[in-house]
């Protein structure tokens, strides 16, 4: 796989924008794939007229593989589809054809770690904010075009693996995952994916957290909603899904239910940490510099 | 490489191995095996070499599955010199895969 953008091909970039832009304006335009490009397309089946698969999607576009994988989840974090479309249309505008992509996926992953808002939960957990640093300087080592040997990202990965299982604090461990699921080198297919994923967790609970909603294991409101449902399985069948859920809540547990209501609602800001990330890979995207494979003009 | 194995060649790839090998036991039907696919993939390059990696599908493979009391997939089993060593059920983060792959490849 090349990691060119577009393979330096021009006019594949333009056919496919132009795929894109007509299904958005006929309305044909969805988050995942419709289940047949005759019904519509994502991003991913756009690119490659109907292939669901994100390897085929780098393979077409010249993207790397880890960065298509990525995209596949970061277009789950949008709740709006006009707001979607507008995304994967700068994700494919701002791509310069013959653009060297090597060192986004690195460059995403450095700032994933080095973000201020990370930095400011780990600075409370000694041993995990090493691993988080540990982890990072092998990403900027990597970025610098120095080998890092796989004995270094072995022992990072201990190290991050350690300072989590040290703890039982939730908060910790969650950012411990961050540091353990990016302690891996960027060239591999699900590390982007897999950092993103776990600052997506980190940053749910903590949002849950803010509205006093607990969601981890054993006793947690998430799990009550699920045991009460259950108990319930017999009521309110006049209703489906969520208007279900309200149902039996307000009548059985209406305290309980109204503060479902606000974690219902928060729902709409879970993927704002991903959605950050996804913009910020755009912008990596627009200013990725021309490969060898292109002269510049002067 | 990850090889699809069947009761055929059970003993042949995995008993007689003279590498470690990580069984993934698994099911097409199967959300959480098919989700932990990538990572297993990437664990397999990882330790080319040094480990080999076999797939074994529970519906074509019921007595496997009944020899390695399969309750839940994915069930990932440790195999060393012909002898389970270690055993994992459930997803996990590729971290903690290597984790549990490690010690078995770097130990005795």
């Amino acid at each position: 796989m090349s990691d060119v953008a577009f393979h330096g091909n021009a006019q594949l970039k333009e056919e496919t924008l132009a795929r894109l832009r007509k299904h958005v304006a006929d309305g044909r335009f969805f988050w995942n794939d419709p289940d047949g490009y005759d019904k519509g397309a994502s991003i991913i089946t756009c690119a490659t007229e109907g292939v669901d698969d994100p390897q085929a999607f780098a393979e077409k576009l010249g993207y790397p593989v880890g960065l298509a994988i990525a995209l596949n989840e970061i277009v789950n974090s949008f709740s709006n589809l006009e707001e979607l479309a507008s995304f994967c249309d700068a994700w494919l505008a701002r791509t310069l054809p013959g653009a060297d992509l090597s060192r986004v996926i690195p460059g995403t992953l450095v700032a994933i770690l080095d973000d201020e808002a990370l930095r400011g939960v780990t600075v409370g957990y000694p041993a995990i904010d090493a691993a988080r640093e540990a982890v990072l300087a092998l990403h900027r080592r990597a970025l610098d075009g120095d080998t890092v040997e796989r004995a270094e990202w072995k022992a990072a990965r201990a190290a991050a693996l350690a300072a989590s299982e040290g703890s039982t604090d939730i908060t910790a461990r969650d950012v411990g995952a961050v540091a353990e699921a990016a302690a891996w080198p960027s060239t591999m297919r699900t590390v982007l994916v897999d950092t993103i994923v776990a600052i997506m967790r980190h940053d749910v609970r903590e949002q849950l957290a803010g509205i006093g909603w607990t969601d981890h294991e054993g006793d947690s409101d998430e799990n009550r909603v699920l045991y009460i449902m259950e108990a319930a399985h017999d009521r309110r069948t006049d209703l489906d899904g969520l208007d279900r859920v309200y149902a039996v809540l307000d009548e059985d547990h209406p305290e309980f239910g109204a503060r479902f209501r606000v974690r219902i609602k928060q729902a709409e800001f879970f993927g704002r940490t991903i959605k950050k990330t996804g913009f910020d890979i755009v912008e990596r995207l627009g200013a990725a510099p021309l490969g060898d494979t292109v002269s510049e003009l002067d | 490489m990850i090889y699809d194995v069947n009761e055929a060649d059970f003993e042949d790839r995995v008993i007689r191995s003279d590498k470690p090998v990580l069984i993934d036991f698994w099911a097409p039907w199967c959300g959480p095996c098919k989700a932990l696919a990538p990572t297993i993939s990437e664990i397999a390059e990882e330790y080319e070499g040094e480990m080999d990696v076999v797939k074994i599908d529970i519906d074509q493979n019921p007595d496997l599955a009944k020899r390695f009391g399969v309750r839940g997939i994915p069930l990932l089993v440790m195999m060393r010199n012909g002898e389970e060593k270690a055993r994992a059920v459930g997803g996990m983060s590729r971290t903690r895969l290597d984790d549990f792959i490690s010690t078995i490849v770097e130990g005795e």
